[in-house]
């Protein structure tokens, strides 16, 4: 009776299966001795072999080789050297955009040069103020006073012949000259 | 054992022979370990072989020959873990397929008695998984699946040996109250046997 009310319990047949080290000696002794504990533990034991067999068993069988596919080294380095030239050409491709979009100080210079040169002709072609000046010297000496700094089409007597100006009845008579001065006063006042 | 670690001495030296050797002494019992893990034959083939490139990259930084095992394993359970990193995201980002859907669907001109128990016999395996918690499923795993020794099991995971013992014990206590998988382990004996 007092053997079987000291059999093993179910915490210290689970720690058996673990480490024996881990239950005490009278324990140990117990199940060295009680077929029933012996019994109990060999169950566990055996329910837990058969899980471990059924996974084995259960297992399905691979579909392809799992070894891996071996790759030549030679295919790795072409991959390298491929790869090198693109990342190359990105490159070049960065540096060509990045100096078209902002010219170099030579660039700059040239601009500078060809605009010299264009204005280097027109002046050869084109001589400053000569026009004006040609213009009015062939006028007479008693006309060059009409001869202004700047041509303008207001100020020259022209002007006047198109739109003539009301001359008084006691003024028509005069001379000529006097007459002609007097007109040109009287524009400049208006004018002024 | 003094063969395996021939092998390996030799695969360090870039002996390609010895490295296929290995491969094919192991290649069933890591994809077991991947297939339990997972429960998709065409993804745990996947991962078994993302497992052996990894030993032909690493192998020559392998210190103690005598430890290629727990070494192998080690390489395998972070393939299984960046596998399901890969599944959250890829499931978080909504292109993730069903796989358990796509695994347990059986074709029916290819069912036969065995296709029904693995099927049944997954199922319960993984009912149980689901009452482990994280560590207790690999230490019970290792421990019964794929036959490793507690020594081996602390190298894997990183644990003292008194840690994966208490796992251990806590793992075995739920299998004893799952009495359906029990009940399965027994009549599958007499199926095998048969």
């Amino acid at each position: 009776m007092n053997y079987q009310i000291n059999h093993i319990d179910e915490n210290n047949l689970l720690w058996s299966l673990i480490d024996e080290k881990a239950i005490e000696n009278s324990h140990i002794n117990h199940l060295k001795e009680c077929s029933t504990c012996q019994k109990k533990q060999s169950d566990l034991i055996g329910e837990l072999n058969e899980l471990g067999r059924l996974a084995h068993h259960y297992t399905p069988t691979p579909r392809r080789s799992l070894r891996p596919v071996a790759t030549t080294r030679n295919n790795l380095q072409f991959l390298r050297v491929k790869n090198a030239l693109v990342y190359a050409m990105m490159l070049m491709i960065c540096i060509g955009g990045i100096l078209g979009i902002w010219p170099t100080q030579n660039q700059q210079t040239d601009k500078i040069a060809i605009i010299e040169a264009k204005q280097q002709i027109e002046n050869m072609f084109i001589p400053e103020n000569d026009w004006n000046e040609k213009t009015y010297s062939i006028l007479p000496d008693e006309f060059q006073y009409m001869v202004v700094d700047e041509f303008d089409l207001l100020s020259v007597p022209f002007y006047d012949y198109v739109f003539p100006v009301n001359i008084p009845e006691n003024e028509i008579d005069s001379d000529i000259d006097e007459q002609t001065k007097r007109v040109q006063n009287n524009h400049l006042n208006k004018l002024s | 054992m003094n063969d395996i670690s021939a092998w390996v001495e030799q695969a360090k030296t870039g002996n390609r022979l010895a490295l296929n050797q290995l491969i094919d002494y192991y290649q069933n019992d890591i994809f077991r370990f991947v297939y339990y893990r997972i429960h998709h034959q065409a993804d745990a083939e996947d991962v078994t072989q993302d497992v052996f490139v990894q030993v032909i990259k690493r192998i020559r930084s392998l210190k103690d020959v005598t430890r290629f095992k727990p070494w192998l394993y080690q390489i395998a359970l972070n393939r299984v873990r960046d596998f399901f990193r890969k599944k959250r995201l890829l499931f978080f980002m909504g292109t993730a397929s069903d796989i358990e859907t796509n695994e347990n669907s059986i074709d029916a001109s290819d069912v036969t008695e065995k296709e029904i128990f693995r099927k049944e016999f997954t199922t319960l395996l993984k009912k149980l998984s689901n009452e482990f918690s994280k560590w207790e499923r690999e230490i019970f795993l290792l421990k019964y699946v794929d036959d490793m020794d507690v020594k081996d099991i602390s190298i894997i995971l990183g644990k003292n040996e008194n840690t994966v013992k208490t796992h251990l014990y806590r793992a075995l206590n739920k299998f004893k109250k799952h009495k359906a998988l029990r009940e399965f382990i027994q009549r599958g004996g007499h199926e095998l046997s048969n």
